[in-house]
Formats: structure tokens, C-alpha cells, sequence
């Protein structure tokens, strides 16, 4: 459910290392209530375009605006409405989950009630339960995943970055994600997704990015990708192939085997 | 096999001098340069150092001097790895990431436990290599010895080495066989540090000891220089240590003792060898055949549940609220993660257990005869206002240094967070000014004993410490901020660049000078002008607040704009 304000707003976005343009001129417009799946190869950008919507890079040129707040201008406004999940959940090993979340709830300046009314929903949503006073060290790699996960909702954000949403998650976490995710977009909030799962990204994006070197090369529902690819009836990966030129190393797969 | 595992990690490190970024390269390189210039440099002066002892000094005396040097520098050598050792050989043979990649390759078992046990051993001890080969090396070259002596010296410098390495393993080992190795890598951390610090103490003590109880010993010193070192030196513990066998090896081949070297040799290279072969199917068994009682870690897992169960009932106390609970989440958070951390916390702490006892092994019999020295102030007191500075500033570099870089890769939720890079800067002041002042005080506390200054001078100096504490965070803090070094563990690493490290160091001693030169500058008007010294105090702390403020306030404003422009490419 899309309501017509703009969650995030990016402005000719770009960002080199060196000679190397990791993202070029990204223009993107995406709603509340929106789930926006961003897709492209491995190094295509996906995860620099992240880290510039979160404000974790500094764009070489060009503007993010987050609920209408620009990242550069005004981090802390634009911070307090964004919730991150990193593909690799580097999080404090030597708190416990409880002792995480709390920090991260109070860094987010939420009432301590509150937190602890959110923690408790949180590890029961997760099946942490009964480990919330263990340290985060002696967790699988699933459960430090779902423990990040609970940090990033924990401050109930309106716009939510997740990359690579379901690694290493059991299928029954992979499944709960993808009720939050559709549940927070019915409530209003906006999913940014980066993701290599194209049935995830069909199934549940509203909308696809699709990025490669740096570039936006095509973005729209699936009706709209279908156009741009001119595959008349296949499906996101067909189309991602196509558009991404995924199909020309069939030659060297046959080759191989 | 072996060989190309090895070749492969010779490779790796290749890399990083020609393939990595051009930054890191450079540091790289550098770095090297600087550890080349440091041997040869070690080398050069210990060569002309022996030389002149041997020269200047009678020969029996010489010999007896180097005699005791390579004791003391072996033991010195065997008590640090052993108390570094025990954490670093558990978490290299049984924690590493690599060890599962490397354990489902078509490698047997023992090439790959060999592999580890190998780095575990360089791990431990490439340090000595560079500090202490050139003395041995320069030994050689003083005396004019056979060729021989060289790879001779190197192959038992490795087995005195492999000696403390290998007991670091095999206690760790053991450990890991009762403990949940997660935590085991803490808890023998402590028990290695404790380890360490007993026999430091016994070298501490002991002589000490043997002073009080003989004061004819010392009178027979003065006649006789000879009987005297040995009396002070020439511990009989010493020789129990398998350090010893190794520097007595190298001590009899250099002065043509073969018997006394072959069963010196035949000792060290024996236990040597045993030890590592212990170790390496120790760890195997320990490892691979899953030997670790896996029904601990159950049952600490059942005493959790439990605990968590027992909580549920208990309302608002549910999640245990601490004692920090509401005064800052940052420095709570940092306060937990370096107390769950033994590595960090010795890592930070024992360098100050060692700088006491250095200090009161110089300096404590000493201090009667000081009585009439009077530097405006009488010495003892300027000493007991100083040495706690220096000390918890010492502290205070590797605490505040590592501030920001210590975040490790979980930086990032920092760098999210809708928080004020100066407020972030500011609970990291706080965190590392509270942890010197602590540990200031304990020293202040004790040099309080041995100098009774009065109670004023106390409350002065405690005073000062806070003041100290303070500023020297904030320089620590700031070059921390401009030069961090963000990695996977926090623990055991330097977080801040090595440019960033020196810079912090030079800072901090400008940084003292300053403050004590405010101090010693207010005595000498107080002096000159005649003031009671009493009154001079209030004014010193005004000054040395109004420079602490302009510090701060110049300094996080820089660091917070730094902060704010540290980019995440992690």
C-alpha cells in the first residue's frame, strides 16, 4: 500500500573510489508504503547505493533525501527514520541480545518501557526467547542475523534498507522476514531491498531497480521491466538475465560441463 | 603439503606489499623499514656494547654479565609468551575461521594442526626476533665464534621459543577440554596475565628479599663486583627454567664448553620437540575428534535458560537492569565489552602492574637517601604528583588511542545512529578519563603509602589526575579519530593507525611536559614570591582546567567534524 509521499529521493547520486564509479547518476524516487527491490550482479553497486542512502558514505556528487531530509544536511533527522540490516551482521559479540537491543533502542532514544516491551516482542518473533541473556558470541551465524534484524526494528523506522534480507536465515525466519516486510509496507513504512533472490524480489517488490556498474539501467514493476527486456511473459529472472546480459555466458556454462 | 600452506601464507603476505591499496601498501612498507631499521640498529649498538664490556671489563666478570643478560632475557622472553601465549595459541589452533576451510581440504590432520601450530608460534613470538636476534647475532660477531654458531642460534632460539608457545597451547587445550572455548580464551587470559605477573613478582621480590635477609651479601659486593651480581642476579629458580637451557646453550658454545652445551642442547631440544607433538595431537584430538566436552557448553546453556525462565517472573527486573542503567548507553556498553574482553583489559593493565614494579625496583630503596632534594617541593612529592601522570597516561594512550578504530567493523551502528558525532566523542572521553582515573588512583594510592605526602597533596594530586586524565583523553581520542584502523577484533589490535600511534605518544608526552611544566612553573613563582606552596594549588588546577577546556573544545570540534566524515567502506 503506497501513499504519495517520497520516502527516499536520490539526485543524480554518484560515488567513485579513485578512477572506479561504483554508482553513476542514480536518479530514484521511491514511495512509503513502498518494497523496492534493487538487483543487479555482484559489484554492480547494490550495497555502495546502501551505504549512500544510510549515510554510512559520503556521495562524490549528487543529494539523498530521506523522508524529505537530506543525509548530508541534516544526518541526525534523516538517521532517526532509517533502519539498516547489513548482509553480514557485525554486531557486538560481548553483549547479549538483550543488552544489544537495548543499546541500540537508547541510541535511537526510545523510552525505556518501550525498549523493553520491544525486546520481548522482538525474541519472541525471532525464537530467541529463552537466549536473549546470552552472549551474542555463542550465536549461530542465523541467529546473530535475526538479533541485527531485531536492532534494526526495534525503533520502528520509515524507511528500511535491508541487503540481502534472508542469508543464512532458517526457512522459517526467511519466511518472517518477508511478513514483516509486506506487513511494514502495508503500514506505510518504505523497504529498500538488495537482494539475489529474484523469486523473493518478485514475489514481494512492488517495485525493481535493476543496477549495473554503477548504473541504473532499468527500473519499474514487472509489467514496465517486461517492456524494457521485451520478454513478453517471463519472469524476473529472465528478464534480469536479459537486461543484465546474464545469457551470454550460457556458451562457456555448456563448455564447462 | 605442509610447504604449500606455508607458501601460501608467504604469498598472502607478498600480496599486501604488492597488491593491496596504495595506502596500505605504503604503511606496509614502511613499517618494515622501520622494523629493518630497529634490528639493524639494535644490532649495530649491542655489538658495540659487548664489545666494550668485553674490552673494558675483566673477562670473568664480562662473562658473568652475559651470562646473567641471556638468562634474564630468555626468561624475560619465556614469561611474556607464556602470558600472551595461552590466548593467542587457543585462538589460532582452535577458533580460527580458516581452521574448517583448511580441516575439509584433502590435507591430513596433523600437516594442518602443524600448519597452525606454527603460526601460533610466530604469532607469539616474531617480536623477539627482531629484538633480541641481534643481540645473539651481534654475540657472535663480539667473540669471532665458528659460522656453525649462527643457524645453531637460530634453531635454539626458535626451540626456547616453541618451549612457552607450546605450554600456552597445551594449558589452553586443556581448558578448552572443561570450558566453552569462547569463553575459555577470557578466562586464560587471566590465568596466563596471573601466571606471568607471579613469577614477575617472584623476579621483583625475591632479590629483594635476599638483600634484606644478608646485608653482609651487600657489603661482600661492594669489595667484589663479581660475587655481588651473582648474589643479586644468579637466581637458583633460574635454572629450572627451560628459558635458561636455552641461553645456557648459547652461552657454553660461546665459551667452548661443549659437554655443558650438548646436554643444555640435548634438554631444550628434546622438551622442545616433545612439547610440540603434544600439541599438535592434542590439539587434533581436541579439535577434530571432538574431545571438548560438548555437555558444558550444554549445560551452561541450561543454566542460562534457566536463569532466563527464573527472570521472567520477577517484573520490572526482567532483563536485569545494571548499575550504569540511564547514565550513558555508549559507556555503559564500552564498560561491559572491555570487562567480557581479559584480553583487552591485560592488554591495557599490565603494562601499568610492570611499570610499578619497574618503578619500585629502581627507585623504592632509594628514597630515604632522597630526603634533602628539594625541586621547590620536595622531590619525593614532585615524584609521587609525576609518576602516577605518567603512568595512567601510559594507560591513558592505549585506552583513548583506540576509541574510536576499538568499535571495530560494528562502527557502523555508530556511524547509523541519529547521535551527535560530539556526543559520541564526548562518552568516549568519559569512558577512557574514567578508566585512567581509576587506575591513576590506585597508583597515586600506593606511591601515597611509600612517600606520605599528606593528605593534602593527596587530594592535590588526585585533583591533577582528574585534570590529566581528561586532556589526555581528549588528544588520545581525537588522533584516534584521524587516523583509526577498523578491524574484525577489537581485542588484541592496535586500532589507530601507526602514524596515528607515534603521533599519540609525542602528543602525550608534549601533553605532560605542558602539565607538569604548569605545576613546576607555579612552584617556582610561588618560590620566588615567597607564597605557602598550599596556596599555589588552586591556581595550578585553574590553569590546567582553562587549558584543558580550550583543548577540548578545539579538538572535539575538529574530531567531530573528522567523525562525521569517516566513510563506511567496510
Amino acid at each position: 500500500m503506497t501513499n504519495n509521499s517520497i520516502a527516499i529521493e536520490t539526485f543524480n547520486l554518484t560515488k567513485n573510489f579513485g578512477n572506479l564509479v561504483a554508482v553513476n547518476k542514480l536518479n530514484l524516487k521511491i514511495k512509503s508504503g513502498e518494497i523496492f527491490g534493487f538487483l543487479g550482479p555482484n559489484g554492480a553497486g547494490k550495497t555502495t547505493t546502501i551505504k549512500l542512502m544510510t549515510g554510512l558514505l559520503k556521495p562524490t556528487s549528487g543529494t539523498v533525501k530521506i523522508m524529505g531530509k537530506n543525509i548530508q544536511d541534516n544526518p541526525i533527522g534523516a538517521k532517526k527514520d532509517i533502519g539498516l540490516i547489513p548482509d553480514e551482521p557485525q554486531i557486538y559479540e560481548k553483549l547479549t541480545a538483550i543488552e544489544f537491543l537495548r543499546f541500540i533502542g537508547n541510541l535511537f532514544g526510545i523510552d525505556k518501557k518501550e525498549i523493553e516491551k520491544k525486546i520481548k516482542e522482538l525474541l519472541k518473533l525471532f525464537d530467541l526467547t529463552g537466549r536473549g541473556e546470552e552472549l551474542i558470541q555463542s550465536y549461530s551465524h542465523g541467529m546473530k542475523q535475526k538479533i541485527a534484524i531485531a536492532g534494526a526494528l526495534i525503533h520502528s523506522p520509515k524507511v528500511l534498507f535491508f541487503d540481502e534480507p534472508t542469508v543464512g536465515l532458517d526457512p522459517k525466519s526467511a519466511r518472517i522476514i518477508k511478513d514483516i516486510l509486506k506487513y511494514r509496507a502495508e503500514s506505510g513504512d518504505c523497504i529498500f531491498m538488495s537482494t539475489h533472490i529474484l523469486e523473493i524480489a518478485e514475489r514481494i517488490c512492488d517495485r525493481v531497480g535493476i543496477i549495473q556498474n554503477g548504473e541504473l539501467i532499468a527500473a519499474g514493476n514487472m509489467e514496465e521491466l517486461r517492456k524494457l527486456s521485451m520478454e513478453d511473459k517471463g519472469n524476473l529472472e529472465e528478464i534480469f538475465l536479459q537486461l543484465t546480459g546474464g545469457d551470454e555466458d550460457m556458451d562457456i556454462i555448456k563448455s564447462l560441463s | 603439503m605442509l610447504n604449500l600452506l606455508i607458501r601460501n601464507r608467504l604469498n598472502i603476505i607478498l600480496l599486501g606489499y604488492t597488491r593491496d591499496e596504495p595506502k596500505k601498501k605504503a604503511g606496509r612498507i614502511i613499517g618494515t623499514l622501520i622494523v629493518i631499521i630497529i634490528f639493524s640498529l639494535i644490532l649495530f649498538y649491542s655489538t658495540k656494547l659487548i664489545s666494550l664490556i668485553s674490552n673494558k671489563l675483566d673477562m670473568e666478570l664480562a662473562n658473568i654479565i652475559f651470562d646473567i643478560a641471556l638468562d634474564y632475557a630468555f626468561a624475560i622472553i619465556f614469561i611474556f609468551i607464556i602470558f600472551t601465549g595461552i590466548a593467542t595459541s587457543l585462538y589460532i589452533l582452535y577458533l580460527s575461521k580458516d581452521l574448517e576451510l583448511l580441516l575439509s581440504l584433502p590435507i591430513s590432520y596433523r600437516t594442518v594442526f602443524t600448519y597452525k601450530y606454527i603460526e601460533a608460534l610466530i604469532s607469539n613470538s616474531h617480536l623477539f626476533f627482531i629484538v633480541i636476534l641481534p643481540f645473539l647475532i651481534s654475540y657472535g660477531i663480539t667473540s669471532k665464534i665458528p659460522l656453525a654458531y649462527y643457524p645453531l642460534m637460530i634453531i635454539i632460539f626458535i626451540f626456547t621459543l616453541s618451549i612457552p608457545t607450546s605450554l600456552g597451547v597445551l594449558i589452553g587445550m586443556i581448558a578448552a577440554r572443561y570450558v566453552n572455548p569462547g569463553r575459555a580464551r577470557e578466562m586464560l587470559a587471566v590465568v596466563g596475565g596471573l601466571f606471568g605477573m607471579l613469577i614477575w613478582l617472584s623476579f621483583q621480590i625475591i632479590p629483594r628479599y635476599v638483600e634484606n635477609i644478608t646485608p653482609e651479601l651487600k657489603l661482600m659486593g661492594i669489595e667484589n663486583i663479581k660475587q655481588y651480581i651473582i648474589a643479586i642476579f644468579d637466581k637458583p629458580f633460574l635454572r629450572f627454567l627451560p628459558s635458561t637451557w636455552g641461553s645456557n646453550t648459547l652461552f657454553y658454545i660461546h665459551n667452548g664448553d661443549y659437554k655443558e652445551f650438548i646436554f643444555n642442547f640435548i634438554l631444550i631440544t628434546v622438551t622442545s620437540i616433545l612439547l610440540i607433538f603434544l600439541c599438535i595431537v592434542l590439539s587434533q584430538r581436541i579439535y577434530y575428534s571432538g574431545w571438548s566436552s560438548t555437555s558444558q557448553a550444554i549445560a551452561r546453556k541450561v543454566l542460562k535458560k534457566g536463569k532466563a525462565e527464573e527472570l521472567k517472573g520477577t517484573g520490572e527486573k526482567k532483563y536485569g537492569f545494571s548499575f550504569f542503567s540511564g547514565v550513558n548507553y555508549i559507556i555503559v556498553k564500552d564498560f561491559k565489552l572491555l570487562f567480557r574482553d581479559a584480553r583487552r583489559l591485560f592488554r591495557i593493565f599490565m603494562p601499568v602492574a610492570m611499570l610499578i614494579f619497574l618503578f619500585f625496583w629502581s627507585f623504592s630503596s632509594e628514597i630515604n637517601k632522597r630526603g634533602n632534594i628539594n625541586f621547590f617541593i620536595p622531590l619525593e612529592i614532585l615524584l609521587f604528583l609525576f609518576f602516577p601522570l605518567l603512568i595512567s597516561g601510559m594507560v591513558n594512550v592505549n585506552i583513548s588511542g583506540n576509541n574510536i578504530g576499538g568499535e571495530g567493523l560494528k562502527f557502523w551502528i555508530l556511524k547509523l545512529s541519529p547521535v551527535h558525532a560530539k556526543k559520541i566523542l564526548r562518552t568516549k572521553i568519559i569512558f577512557s578519563s574514567v578508566l585512567t582515573v581509576i587506575c591513576g588512583s590506585i597508583i597515586m594510592i600506593i606511591f601515597y603509602f611509600v612517600y606520605k605526602p599528606g593528605l593534602s597533596y593527596l587530594i592535590f594530586g588526585l585533583l591533577l589526575l582528574i585534570l590529566f586524565s581528561w586532556g589526555d583523553s581528549v588528544i588520545g581520542t581525537s588522533v584516534g579519530t584521524f587516523f583509526p584502523v577498523f578491524k574484525p577484533s577489537q581485542s588484541n589490535k592496535d586500532n589507530v593507525s601507526f602514524i596515528g600511534g607515534i603521533l599519540n605518544l609525542v602528543l602525550f608526552f608534549l601533553y605532560l611536559l605542558f602539565f607538569v611544566g604548569i605545576i613546576v612553573g607555579m612552584l617556582f613563582l610561588a618560590n620566588y614570591f615567597s607564597y605557602p606552596t598550599l596556596v599555589v594549588f588552586p591556581v595550578i588546577l585553574v590553569l590546567e582546567l582553562i587549558v584543558n577546556l580550550i583543548l577540548h573544545n578545539v579538538l572535539i570540534n575538529l574530531s567531530a567534524y573528522r567523525l562525521n566524515g569517516i566513510e563506511w567502506k567496510y
